[in-house]
């Protein structure tokens, strides 16, 4: 027997952490948490309608704050079923209105965490697409800066690119500026004695 | 307007064995008047607590009715509790419809009568003939198909259209997801 066997024990303990690592990970993405003072619930339409202190998080994902929700999470009529089921749990779509806030967490590199952070009075989002249609004064901050419109904004969950309605302005940081060789190039100035 | 938490002494007190089945008959009376519509509920056994002569109403113990769609005959609500106890009006008559109920099980059936969601709460009042359920305290209901679960402070069920309405705060849980995220790029 040779001195690696047993190292070699905890591989398949290591790969089972790895796995249920794995899983709680996949299990934090595939909630969804919505909160707020008063709710209507149209349990056989899947029709929700919330109000007053509204939150929607999808952990790791994204966090939603605003007045007003409304979201359909519709059931099924499966042909020649025996009735209405529940779509596997998709979420059709989802209206934010009201002081709308949205932050959406995106894993960069090295394990760390950038939160692009949306503003505007409505926030609709659609499952076809899967994009977040921001209006109402609408505004993007990320890291670099911040992207301001005018008509919408629409920010693509997949691609994480965001595009506009209308004429929009962008401000960018100074500070990404740093370290760039855009203003540091040589001229033709003479050289200082 | 609401119920209390636990049925009133008077409730809980001693009462013959009998007068819980003639409740239990009210009960399913109070789902509709005609033949079929007393056909519609089929209640579980219902067992009354003791109480001392003169008390205006008594406690059932695993109270329970099945409400069925009148045209079909199919089960679409049942409620069943730990006790519940016939509420009084406004001049202090019992109203056979409503019911003070106590450790409650709401439970709606799909078309195939396959269960659908179930609330649950300590104590409401019941309307066996709007078939609705309210409360100003805790509730909870689930549905298992898609893995959906509601918490909540004050509720006001509407069995007709399974309307859940709630008034003082409410958290729900989704089992699914707003998109596929995309992996962390190097």
């Amino acid at each position: 027997m040779t001195r690696s066997a047993p190292a070699l024990r905890f591989v398949p303990l290591l790969a089972l952490l790895l796995g249920l690592l794995s899983g709680t990970v996949h299990a934090q993405q595939d909630r969804i948490l919505l909160s707020a003072t008063n709710c209507v619930l149209e349990l056989e339409k899947g029709v929700y309608h919330l109000w007053d202190h509204v939150r929607v998080e999808s952990p790791g994902v994204l966090q939603i704050t605003c007045d007003d929700l409304r979201a359909a999470l519709p059931q099924d009529k499966a042909a020649g079923g025996p009735g209405p089921v529940p779509t596997g749990g998709k979420l059709q779509s989802l209206v934010a209105s009201g002081n709308v806030v949205i932050e959406l967490y995106q894993a960069g590199a090295n394990g760390s965490t950038n939160v692009v952070r949306a503003f505007g009075r409505q926030a609709e989002y659609g499952s076809r697409e899967e994009v977040l249609i921001l209006t109402g004064e609408p505004r993007i901050e990320t890291a670099s800066g911040t992207m301001i419109g005018t008509d919408a904004l629409v920010y693509d969950l997949k691609s994480r690119t965001m595009r506009n309605r209308g004429p929009y302005r962008i401000e960018l940081k100074a500070d990404i500026l740093k370290g760039s060789t855009l203003f540091n190039r040589g001229t033709n100035a003479p050289k200082a004695r | 307007m609401f119920p209390p938490n636990r049925p009133s002494p008077h409730a809980r007190a001693r009462q013959a064995p009998w007068i819980g089945q003639i409740l239990v008959a009210i009960g399913i009376l109070a789902s509709g008047g005609s033949p079929a519509a007393r056909a519609q509920s089929a209640p579980p056994a219902g067992r009354a607590t003791n109480a001392p002569a003169g008390a205006t109403a008594a406690s059932i113990r695993n109270w329970g009715i099945t409400l069925r769609d009148t045209a079909t005959g199919r089960v679409q609500l049942r409620f069943s509790s730990a006790e519940a106890t016939p509420a009084a009006s406004g001049n202090g008559a019992l109203v056979p419809a409503l019911w003070d109920v106590t450790g409650l099980r709401l439970e709606s059936f799909r078309v195939d009568e396959s269960s659908d969601f179930v609330i649950e709460s300590p104590s409401c009042r019941v309307d066996v003939t709007t078939r609705d359920a309210t409360s100003p305290g805790l509730f909870t209901a689930r549905r298992d198909a898609d893995g959906m679960s509601i918490r909540g402070h004050g509720f006001r069920f509407d069995g007709t259209v399974r309307r859940l309405t709630v008034t003082n705060s409410v958290a729900i849980e989704l089992r699914t997801r707003l998109f596929q995220p995309k992996p962390a790029s190097p």
